[in-house]
């Protein structure tokens, strides 16, 4: 994988129209769409009876049951409504190391999931992590506004200076509806990540946190007395790198991702963690899938 | 552990902060590598508790630290001088005393016996420390200091190197009793009364020496030597098995009876402890004469063998013996010797009388005349510095004494016509008439003659010492006897040709008259004066000098070694020659002018003890037995240092692996 290849490839695109996003709640959809809803509505699917009262459109009422019961009922019908789909890429400096790059792999995913989403009518939105407040990115419903999702994905801006607290905050003022939002980091912000989700999760957003870390944070290939620079603070770390060390590293990585994964699980947010060596295909298609975002 | 040495207290403190300056340039000279990450998050958190003791957890990471800390401190340890010492530093004192006799050139393998002795002493050598004195020696049969008490191994070494075997005897007493005098100077001993006994042990203490004797202990007990305070280390350097046939005689002389005829005794010893064959050649001139083979001589027997030879008539003719062993064995040098027979001389013979024509007549023959030097003198003479020169030197080979005595003897053989030599001697005057009853028809100086019709009207009998060997007994007593004296031979005649009586000479006996008579002068100038033979030259020890004289002119003499070396001879005051280089073993050829051959010497080893080469691990030094050691070790520095310091290059080759493959812990 590499920066020059396509956000999704026709393969990958046959492969997610059969998927769709799946939302463990509710949400008031503003556009007729193609995912049931809880809500009764005017479809042709039935739901269930209530009772007849002053004012209900009397085309709902069964006369076959008054006929039987002498009382007036009402047919209610399963509402089908669109979905609101987040993607909320990080774009700050950290996410722009890697081969490819974490926020590339960011793009990708966004662009696979954003597919799932055109494919089922559902309101796609793209959005990047900033301190600015931003003018709301537009919605794109339906297949045929792929292009403009990819190019959306192309052309966002990057190297935001933001903590994900703060752009998410703002996220959450600029997009004040409901749906399921992606969050796509590597959640290394040294402020934190927990403001952020609770940000989240208190707009009700159905929350996916979906961690990007590169193979070399994963499995770091250092060796010698080494200055680390931090590329978002310019903060310094002097280290002699050491097999001791290294293991360190690995169990600090595993407690902060495994942090994560109990702040999540105890908001009822599911949490992933990929490798940018992933393939995104197989991720959407087996990894997510298992963890419920798709189905 | 000393610490000290060269550089003292100041100086070790100074190297003693050199680990601490590694120490702490390691972390000036720590240059990290700048890398940039996504975030120094975990990198922080991880190295949070590392961090609360990060000097000491720094240190536990930086191995090559560690590393360069090694190297450094062990570096100063191997300029450290490590050993023990009691409560004063005094440098020991070592004599190295190296046999360099011909017994030392035994093989021994590959090399020789004094190749081995040299590699111990430069073993030795290494372990002394800066402080220790060594000296120097070597002895075969003369001892010599080659370098006098130095700290300078260098030195040492350089003239260990120069030390060379030598094909000479060995004398061992010379060096020891020279080793003795270093180790208890004679000022100490000469100034005990005025030192106080502390002062006597600090000078005795301070000259305390260890000789250390290489040696294959092939020479006599060294008996009368006072060893004193030094401490004798006998290293016997070779093995007990050995294989060795060797010449321990060759003579020749003579043959008595037959005329021009040499007489050569040989004397083969088995010095092995196994019996070995023996193939022997005898040469004359190069070629060989005589060839000798046994299956085998015993371990530990000799053989005895004896050759004749007769020579060529021709005056001038030098002729050379060699007796060689065939076939090689452990020791070569005694596997030939040689002698030598050299063209004769004129002897010098001396009449000393009053005047005896009888006498002067018979000298004075052509066939005698031409033979000798013939020099009368009056009896006056004999009171003269001139006769005591005879006494004192063999000046004259006969010196004939008609009807004189005198004082002393000269150091020549002698012939005394009516006269005795010595009061040894007794001549008591017999009656008349006086017959031979019988003469010594064995003796060289009568043998073959028929005396027994001569008639003399005077004569006495003669009573010789002991040993005496008449040669012509008359009726009443001996007339003619022969006895010896010392090395020299004295006829006594008990007559005289002639008697003077009022103004006339009155003959005393018909000898003169007959025919036998200038036989046995002949004879006796023969026997006696060497009239008409070579000389036959026995072989020198090698070193020893060679004096001889020359009938000839020749003022300058060139020597000619067997190994071809060259050397000018001038003739010395008394008309003699002196060579001294008799370093080599074999034939030295003396030219005379247009390098005519006008003899020859032979330097030949022939020592029972030298041959004897097995190895004596026990000798008596002084009065005590000095049993030798394998090795010996030099109490002092066991130069730790190389180990130390290949340690430390070791500890540097381990670095330079773990900083080029990232070995890190």
């Amino acid at each position: 994988m590499n920066e020059s290849e396509p956000l999704l490839s026709p393969e990958t695109l046959g492969r997610l129209e059969r998927l769709e996003l799946v939302t463990r709640k509710i949400f008031r959809g503003q556009l007729k769409g193609e995912r049931r809803s809880r809500r009764k509505g005017q479809s042709v699917e039935f739901a269930d009876y209530r009772n007849y009262v002053s004012g209900d459109d009397l085309r709902f009422i069964d006369w076959n049951l008054y006929a039987r019961l002498d009382k007036l009922f009402v047919r209610l019908y399963q509402e089908e409504e669109d979905l609101h789909f987040f993607a909320l890429l990080d774009s700050s400096p950290s996410m722009m190391f890697g081969q490819p790059t974490k926020f590339r792999f960011a793009q990708k995913m966004a662009a696979a999931l954003g597919y799932i989403g055109l494919c089922r009518s559902d309101r796609i939105k793209l959005e990047v992590l900033s301190d600015q407040v931003l003018p709301p990115a537009a919605a794109l419903r339906g297949k045929s506004n792929l292009w403009k999702l990819l190019r959306q994905l192309e052309t966002l801006p990057t190297t935001s200076s933001t903590t994900l607290d703060a752009g998410v905050k703002k996220f959450c003022i600029r997009n004040p509806g409901k749906g399921i939002v992606v969050l796509l980091s590597d959640l290394m912000d040294k402020n934190g990540y927990q403001n952020a989700i609770r940000a989240l999760v208190a707009r009700q957003y159905d929350v996916y946190v979906i961690q990007i870390l590169s193979p070399e944070e994963l499995e770091p290939d250092l060796t010698g007395d080494l200055q680390l620079i931090d590329c978002e603070d310019g903060d310094v770390a002097d280290i002699s790198v050491s097999p001791r060390l290294l293991e360190r590293y690995k169990a600090t990585l595993q407690s902060f991702v495994g942090e994560i994964r109990q702040f999540c699980a105890r908001r009822g947010i599911v949490h992933s963690v990929c490798s940018t060596a992933q393939d995104v295909d197989q991720l959407v298609a087996s990894y997510l899938r298992s963890r419920g975002l798709v189905r | 552990m000393i610490l000290g040495g060269p550089w003292g207290w100041l100086g070790w403190t100074v190297l003693a902060t050199v680990p601490v300056l590694i120490f702490l340039l390691y972390f000036l000279k720590l240059r990290r590598t700048r890398l940039e990450v996504p975030s120094t998050f975990l990198w922080k958190r991880s190295i949070e508790d590392l961090q609360v003791n990060s000097l000491w957890q720094r240190l536990r990471s930086t191995l090559l630290l560690w590393l360069q800390l090694a190297i450094a401190i062990l570096l100063l340890l191997s300029l450290l001088p490590m050993g023990c010492q009691s409560e004063q530093r005094v440098g020991q004192r070592h004599i190295f005393l190296l046999d360099t006799s011909a017994s030392m050139s035994a093989s021994e393998g590959d090399q020789i016996r004094f190749d081995l002795a040299k590699q111990q002493i430069d073993a030795q050598l290494t372990q002394l420390r800066d402080i220790d004195l060594a000296m120097l020696m070597t002895t075969d049969d003369e001892a010599q200091i080659r370098q006098a008490y130095t700290s300078d191994r260098a030195l040492l070494r350089r003239k260990l190197q120069e030390v060379a075997v030598r094909p000479r005897l060995t004398r061992m007493d010379d060096a020891i009793s020279a080793a003795s005098a270093l180790a208890n100077p004679s000022h100490v001993r000469d100034a005990g009364d005025q030192l106080t006994p502390e002062q006597v042990a600090n000078e005795l203490e301070k000259n305390r020496a260890t000789l250390h004797l290489y040696s294959d202990g092939g020479f006599p007990p060294v008996k009368d030597t006072d060893l004193g305070e030094l401490i004798v280390n006998f290293v016997p350097t070779g093995g007990e098995n050995v294989r060795n046939l060797g010449v321990t005689t060759l003579n020749a002389q003579w043959n008595e009876r037959r005329r021009g005829s040499v007489d050569l005794f040989a004397r083969i010893e088995n010095f092995s402890a196994v019996p070995l064959p023996l193939d022997v050649e005898l040469r004359r001139n190069g070629e060989v004469i005589d060839v000798v083979r046994r299956e085998a001589i015993d371990a530990g027997e000799a053989l005895s063998l004896d050759f004749q030879d007769s020579l060529s008539a021709q005056q001038d003719l030098v002729t050379e013996y060699e007796l060689r062993i065939v076939g090689s064995d452990d020791f070569l040098l005694d596997n030939s010797a040689h002698c030598v027979v050299n063209p004769g001389r004129k002897p010098q013979v001396m009449l000393i009388t009053t005047g005896n024509s009888g006498l002067e007549a018979v000298l004075s023959t052509t066939l005698i005349a031409e033979g000798l030097e013939l020099l009368v003198q009056p009896p006056d003479f004999m009171e003269t510095d001139g006769y005591q020169a005879m006494v004192e030197q063999p000046l004259f080979d006969l010196v004939v004494f008609d009807r004189v005595t005198p004082k002393q003897l000269p150091a020549a053989n002698t012939m005394f016509w009516g006269s005795a030599p010595s009061a040894e001697w007794q001549l008591t005057p017999l009656m008349p008439p006086v017959f031979v009853l019988f003469s010594n028809n064995t003796h060289p100086l009568t043998m073959n003659l028929n005396l027994d019709t001569l008639a003399f009207l005077k004569a006495s009998g003669i009573k010789g010492p002991q040993a005496t060997v008449d040669l012509l007994t008359a009726n009443d007593g001996v007339l003619i006897a022969i006895g010896p004296r010392l090395g020299f031979q004295d006829v006594v005649l008990g007559f005289t040709l002639t008697e003077e009586e009022n103004g006339n000479r009155i003959p005393l006996t018909d000898w003169p008259g007959r025919i036998s008579f200038p036989v046995f002068m002949f004879n006796t100038l023969e026997y006696l004066g060497r009239l008409g033979q070579k000389e036959i030259a026995s072989s020198v020890r090698p070193g020893q000098m060679i004096r001889f004289r020359l009938e000839s002119d020749e003022t300058q003499l060139e020597v000619i070694s067997p190994s071809g070396k060259r050397q000018r001879l001038n003739k010395l005051g008394d008309g003699g020659f002196v060579y001294s280089g008799t370093d080599e073993l074999g034939i030295y050829r003396v030219n005379g002018t247009d390098d005519k051959h006008v003899r020859s010497f032979a330097v030949s080893l022939s020592d029972r003890r030298e041959s004897d080469i097995a190895v004596n691990p026990q000798t008596m030094v002084g009065d005590s037995t000095v049993t030798g050691a394998a090795e010996t070790k030099i109490k002092g520095d066991s130069k730790a240092w190389r180990y130390v310091l290949l340690v430390a290059l070791g500890v540097l080759c381990l670095e330079w692996v773990v900083y080029n493959r990232r070995i890190l812990l």
